[in-house]
């Protein structure tokens, strides 16, 4: 009997990579700023979308791809801020993949949007380590659940290209230390801008709004 | 749980190369994983034993090669490890930081027996 040692140097996650490119080379054909939103369940990712489209949709043309294990719920929600969605159910996937996106892509009008916003599965370990061919990845999390969120979860705040911190109307109802989370996240992040704001109330949304518009502009489009 | 899902990508590629190169059995695998790729050793270990079972790699021993986090800064191009996911360089405080290792999920590699 002969055995041998091969030397592989393969990713684990090779047919996630080679469709995360091609996903990739999909939105640069298409001029398409594709935003990985991440964030545990009920930090108000889909109320945050549904904000976001209505205001950027008199500006730019935006679409949304949203991943849950069940129910066409956000969908739905996202459908009536009037831009085109499409809902992909993991069935009992905790992440979404670059293949499940891909696939969402086909019921897009790609060629007419300027903004993708891919809402991941609610979960701030699995969506971490799978790259869906996205340029930028926004973490949210909200006052209700703790300021030791970056420290706990630290990969998926180390790779955000913002953090932003909803429901900041409830700060004075719950034992929330902001200043405690800012320090956390300049520890994890410190190269993430950090957006403050409330969806109910609609306070400080205006700068993540000028964000977004400076990225794609930067990325794509002409000066907002 | 995301380890379910990352070890059925690995079965399919290691059956694949037996198959391709025509060898009997795998007794080994070595994967090196980052300690920033967000996967848990014995997440990874515990879907293995349950994967392989049935497959072509069933009974070949996992070793797990944990890789650390490091990193040189951009602005004093010092290289150093990064302990307690503090991501700012040991010298100058500065956070423009290019990672150098700590998010690998590689296949390293594998011993085989030969037909």
């Amino acid at each position: 009997m002969t055995t041998k040692v091969i030397t592989i140097d393969t990713q684990i996650l090779k047919k996630n990579e080679i469709a995360a490119s091609e996903n990739r080379e999909l939105f640069k054909k298409h001029k398409v700023l594709a935003i990985n939103l991440l964030s545990s369940p009920g930090s108000g990712k889909t109320a945050l979308l549904v904000h976001t489209c209505s205001v950027l949709k008199e500006k730019i043309n935006v679409s949304v791809t949203v991943g849950d294990l069940q129910t066409e719920a956000d969908a739905l929600r996202i459908a009536r801020a009037g831009v085109p969605v499409v809902q992909i159910n993991t069935g009992t996937a905790c992440h979404l993949d670059a293949h499940m996106v891909q696939q969402s892509l086909k019921s897009l009008p790609l060629e007419q949007t300027d903004i993708l916003f891919i809402e991941n599965v609610g979960n701030l370990v699995c969506p971490a380590t799978f790259d869906v061919g996205e340029h930028l990845k926004v973490v949210l999390l909200s006052v209700a659940e703790g300021e030791e969120k970056p420290l706990k979860y630290p990969p998926i705040f180390q790779h955000a290209d913002c953090v932003c911190i909803n429901k900041t109307d409830l700060l004075p109802h719950v034992d929330f230390n902001l200043n405690q989370c800012r320090d956390n996240l300049q520890r994890i992040c410190p190269h993430a801008p950090v957006f403050e704001f409330s969806c109910k109330t609609g306070e400080g949304l205006s700068t993540w709004y000028n964000w977004l518009l400076n990225k794609w502009a930067a990325a794509f489009g002409e000066a907002c | 749980m995301h380890e379910f899902s990352i070890i059925q990508n690995l079965i399919p590629q290691i059956e694949e190369f037996l198959l391709k190169g025509n060898y009997k059995k795998v007794n080994k695998i070595l994967l090196e994983v980052g300690v920033m790729s967000g996967v848990i050793q014995d997440a990874l270990e515990f879907a293995y034993d349950i994967c392989s079972k049935g497959s072509a790699i069933e009974g070949a021993a996992l070793s797990i090669r944990m890789v650390p986090v490091s990193a040189s800064c951009e602005k004093c191009f010092i290289k150093f490890e990064v302990h307690d996911y503090s991501f700012v360089c040991p010298q100058c405080n500065g956070a423009d930081l290019k990672f150098l290792s700590g998010s690998e999920l590689t296949i390293k590699e594998i011993e085989v027996e030969e037909a």
